[in-house]
């Protein structure tokens, strides 16, 4: 080889850099194509979160007992990147009552992958289709077996998820159960 | 000194040129090298039999399109009258479907016989990465393909392929970087499941085919290749085989998608089952980087391979490897289709299965090794040390360390402390003998 095939091959290259400028000036309005509402140029922008349609409320008389459970559903409003907007959607939740008077108000979608999980009362039943036995009432997820315990604020006892599952904001007033916001994350 | 460093960079220049040019010349999509093969060996018509289900699949793709609904509240109500009212409509989603099925099947086929019969060598390393290619472009296309029936099955699966982008979030040490979660959402079309991914699958479903249909037919135009390199009687039978099934076996439906309710046992198409007990089996940051790795390594194996060796039993571990893949595979979906895995009990059992097929692997490398190349006793036992003792340390002890999340960080360090005393004494052994060696060759040479 010559030098002169060398130069021209320089130059070559040298041409690569505007056309890859081009391919990243490209880039940022490709990304806003496909999800509009990111600011330009602005690729570490957090992601769209959904609002909160109106909260769900509960008569206390529902829970008599400890380990009492409602399941509900709690609307809110997403983000959706088509002609319409938004959409309306339904994230499914469940209100116990637990044996110290207090709530475990929390969302159904497992945080590992989610799925719908269920409220689990008999630890035996657990201990067939979970491969492992809790000490009371927990939330299981029968997708891939996340086992979550209600008395420790949700903590994950067996299973891959990585964290308890999202709490809803609720607060008692006036003899009532007032469920008003949803912990952001994970998808709906 | 200055013309020392032209001239290496000249060479430099000139191998990686050649190194290039040889693999671009290597390039094979769909068989189409080997049409002499083929006319003897089956197992060469697989690359050929990948584009026509895939043909046939566009064909009946299309005709479905006239068809069907994207919406989310008419979608499964489309499918339904596609499959029990149109006249040949259940015939005609029959066949996409298998058809599809019979892509994914060729595609994975053919990846392991280019393994097995080492066709990657010489210069041929990349079609590992393509046929690869053609493997993910097929099961990307089934994963968004059966969303678009808006079952049970489809919902439940995009939500776990929609979620898996957020994990990457928890490589970072730096902090949140929204790069997963905002994959996640221009992938769903929004911060939810609904019509915008639907629409959006379909778009991408259809859209892939395309741009890779254009991309073959270039390819096709500028080197003057033929597509199949088997003659249409002898495609007749995929053909025929393909509408058989489709009226012997009509496609399933499933049940409406409900957004509240989890089906049991959630399972995925066939071709997703063992990465979905591998989820059971994870941590989820690491079932997302390994998921990502898988891939990765497969792409690399190849330049892994030195020497023109092609016979597989000079190559144990690539025979392990092959092995360990296909019985994994094999494992993991009879696992989550008869649902009898225990979650505590099996992980160590398969992490020490796949360690010991690639340790024999390995130590079966090495006699090979010493058998065609007889050495000195000291530097075989600096050798055994450095690529056999080392790498199963690394094997047996960092990898499933680092898998568990179980283990604490100072039992990480002092696995991590164990392995490097006899890499380093290994290692330092190794290359002092080496050294030694040498100085002796060139003494008795001058």
């Amino acid at each position: 080889m010559n030098i002169e095939t060398t130069r021209r091959n320089l130059l070559k290259g040298m041409l690569a850099v505007p056309v890859l400028g081009t391919m990243l000036a490209v880039l940022s309005p490709f990304m806003r194509f496909l999800k509009p509402t990111i600011k330009p140029l602005n690729y570490m922008q957090g992601p769209d979160l959904p609002k909160s349609l109106k909260p769900v409320t509960f008569d206390l008389s529902l829970f008599p007992n400890a380990f009492d459970v409602q399941s509900f559903n709690f609307t809110q409003i997403n983000k959706e990147y088509t002609a319409l907007g938004t959409q309306i959607r339904d994230i499914p939740g469940y209100a116990v009552k637990l044996p110290s008077g207090d709530f475990a108000v929390y969302s159904r979608i497992c945080p590992h992958l989610g799925c719908v999980f269920n409220f689990v009362l008999n630890p035996e039943d657990v201990a067939k289709g979970y491969n492992f036995k809790p000490d009371g009432p927990v939330f299981a997820c029968p997708c891939h077996l996340s086992v979550f315990d209600i008395q420790q604020e949700g903590k994950v006892v067996s299973g891959p998820a990585p964290r308890p599952p999202r709490k809803f904001v609720y607060k008692v007033e006036n003899n009532q159960l007032v469920i008003s916001d949803l912990e952001s994350g994970g998808v709906a | 000194m200055i013309a020392n460093i032209k001239e290496n960079g000249i060479k430099i220049f000139q191998t990686s040129k050649k190194w290039v040019e040889d693999h671009i010349n290597g390039i094979d999509i769909f068989d189409e090298h080997y049409i002499d093969k083929a006319k003897t060996n089956p197992w060469y018509t697989l690359g050929s039999l990948v584009w026509l289900f895939w043909m046939i699949t566009i064909v009946s793709g299309c005709l479905l399109m006239a068809i069907y609904l994207p919406s989310i509240s008419e979608a499964y109500d489309s499918i339904v009258k596609i499959q029990f009212e149109i006249p040949f409509g259940a015939i005609t989603r029959g066949v996409h479907k298998y058809a599809a099925d019979a892509v994914i099947i060729a595609a994975t086929i053919r990846l392991y016989r280019m393994f097995i019969a080492c066709d990657y060598k010489p210069n041929r390393e990349f079609n590992i990465a393509i046929a690869l290619i053609t493997l993910l472009f097929g099961m990307y296309s089934g994963l968004t393909g059966y969303l678009l029936i808006w079952n049970q099955r489809a919902f439940w699966a995009t939500k776990v392929f929609a979620t898996f982008p957020t994990y990457v979030e928890q490589f970072y040490i730096l902090g949140p970087t929204h790069v997963g979660i905002n994959t996640s959402q221009i992938l769903l079309g929004g911060s939810s499941i609904g019509q915008a991914t639907m629409t959006r699958f379909y778009s991408f479903h259809i859209a892939f085919t395309l741009l890779a249909l254009i991309a073959h037919e270039l390819y096709i135009y500028k080197t003057g290749h033929k597509r199949l390199n088997i003659s249409w009687k002898m495609a007749s039978i995929p053909i025929a085989m393909v509408f058989i099934t489709a009226i012997i076996l009509p496609a399933q439906i499933g049940h409406r998608a409900d957004p509240n309710v989890t089906p049991l046992p959630i399972l995925s198409d066939w071709y997703f089952l063992a990465l979905y007990q591998f989820l059971k089996y994870m941590e989820p940051v690491w079932a997302t980087a390994l998921t990502v790795l898988i891939p990765l390594t497969v792409i690399v194996l190849p330049f892994l391979d030195l020497g023109p060796e092609k016979r597989l039993s000079k190559r144990p571990v690539f025979l392990m490897v092959v092995i360990m893949g296909f019985l994994e595979f094999l494992i993991f979906s009879f696992l989550i289709i008869f649902n009898i895995a225990n979650i505590h009990r099996d992980p160590p059992i398969w992490r020490m299965g796949t360690w010991l097929l690639i340790a024999i692997g390995v130590i079966w490398q090495y006699i090979v090794h010493k058998i065609d190349r007889p050495e000195k006793l000291s530097v075989a036992i600096g050798d055994f040390i450095a690529y056999v003792v080392c790498p199963l340390f690394v094997l047996y002890w960092v990898f499933p360390t680092l898998l568990n999340g179980w283990i604490t960080l100072k039992q990480q360090i002092v696995g991590v402390g164990i392995c490097m005393v006899p890499a380093v004494i290994g290692y330092t052994w190794h290359f002092l003998i080496r050294k030694k060696l040498k100085i002796e060759e060139e003494k008795a040479a001058a």
